[in-house]
């Protein structure tokens, strides 16, 4: 996978949690991960099309997560309900998007689909063919798993 | 007191949208997509209308068609992922009268309320 188009995603993910969490946000070293993703207490999956495709994940711990929206809603949130999670989905729907933005930048078209939501740890997903490639942002809320899994056609 | 319809597909942005606009003076109605939004704008004549553009059943860009289809003078602004610049200049083309972009950012949130509720 090209760089540009890690970066794109890494560099959407930074902007858009920091103005979230209004606070510093630090994407760690990009990492190949090897095996299938096991998921977290709370996973996004976005698929991508057209000239990047595959799919971005987006993993969350329980406290993360809780975290997040009790930032967002200025009030504790004990329990990853329905709108918690329509929170955490449109939290990666917005990355998704932005780096949408940047890609297109850069010459690659994206379209980006809805988001869907697996709940509760460990999990097993395969991406099969496809190398996933794995950044840890550290954010005030917490760290947030962001994995790439995509190819540019 | 100006009432406010806001749709989104996503029940967190509208929690976040209703609870910004209550706090700021307006009342709201919601409604989750464009379907819904065209048939409550029609029920409640609401003064202006907040819009996301990708939701099922009627998207954001066919609703605002259909609201301005019943009201010409309707005033909607579209709220949109960054990933939809071209069609955020659809909605503009189609009469939407401004736009707001995610992530939500309460400033320019209000910013498009005050704009939307500005006489022209």
């Amino acid at each position: 996978m090209k760089a540009e188009v890690v970066q794109s995603f890494v560099t959407a993910a930074r902007d858009v949690l920091a103005q979230e969490m209004s606070g510093p946000v630090e994407p760690q070293k990009v990492k190949l991960q090897g095996g299938p993703y096991r998921t977290q207490a709370i996973t996004v999956i976005i698929g991508l099309t057209q000239q990047v495709e595959g799919a971005v994940i987006l993993g969350l711990s329980s406290e993360t997560a809780r975290a997040y929206c009790s930032h967002i809603m200025g009030e504790p949130v004990d329990e990853l309900d329905e709108l918690a999670q329509s929170g955490i989905a449109e939290l990666a729907n917005v990355i998704a998007g932005r780096a949408g933005v940047l890609l297109g930048e850069k010459g690659f078209v994206t379209a980006i689909a809805p988001p869907t939501i697996l709940l509760g740890d460990g999990s097993i997903l395969s991406t099969l063919s496809v190398p996933r490639l794995m950044v840890a942002v550290h954010t005030p809320c917490g760290i947030i798993d962001l994995q790439l899994a995509a190819r540019e056609r | 007191m100006p009432k406010f319809l806001v749709v989104d597909d996503a029940a967190f942005m509208r929690m976040r949208c209703v609870k910004l606009l209550k706090e700021n003076g307006y009342e709201t109605i919601e409604a989750e997509n464009g379907a819904q939004a065209v048939e409550m704008y029609q029920k409640e004549h609401p003064d202006a209308v907040l819009m996301d553009i990708t939701m099922p059943e009627m998207d954001g860009l066919q609703a605002l068609g259909a609201i301005l289809a019943y009201d010409p003078n309707a005033r909607v602004a579209m709220v949109t992922a960054l990933g939809q610049q071209s069609v955020v200049l659809d909605a503009l083309k189609l009469g939407a009268r401004d736009f707001v972009v995610k992530p939500f950012q309460a400033p320019r949130v209000l910013e498009a309320v005050h704009k939307l509720l500005a006489p022209r």
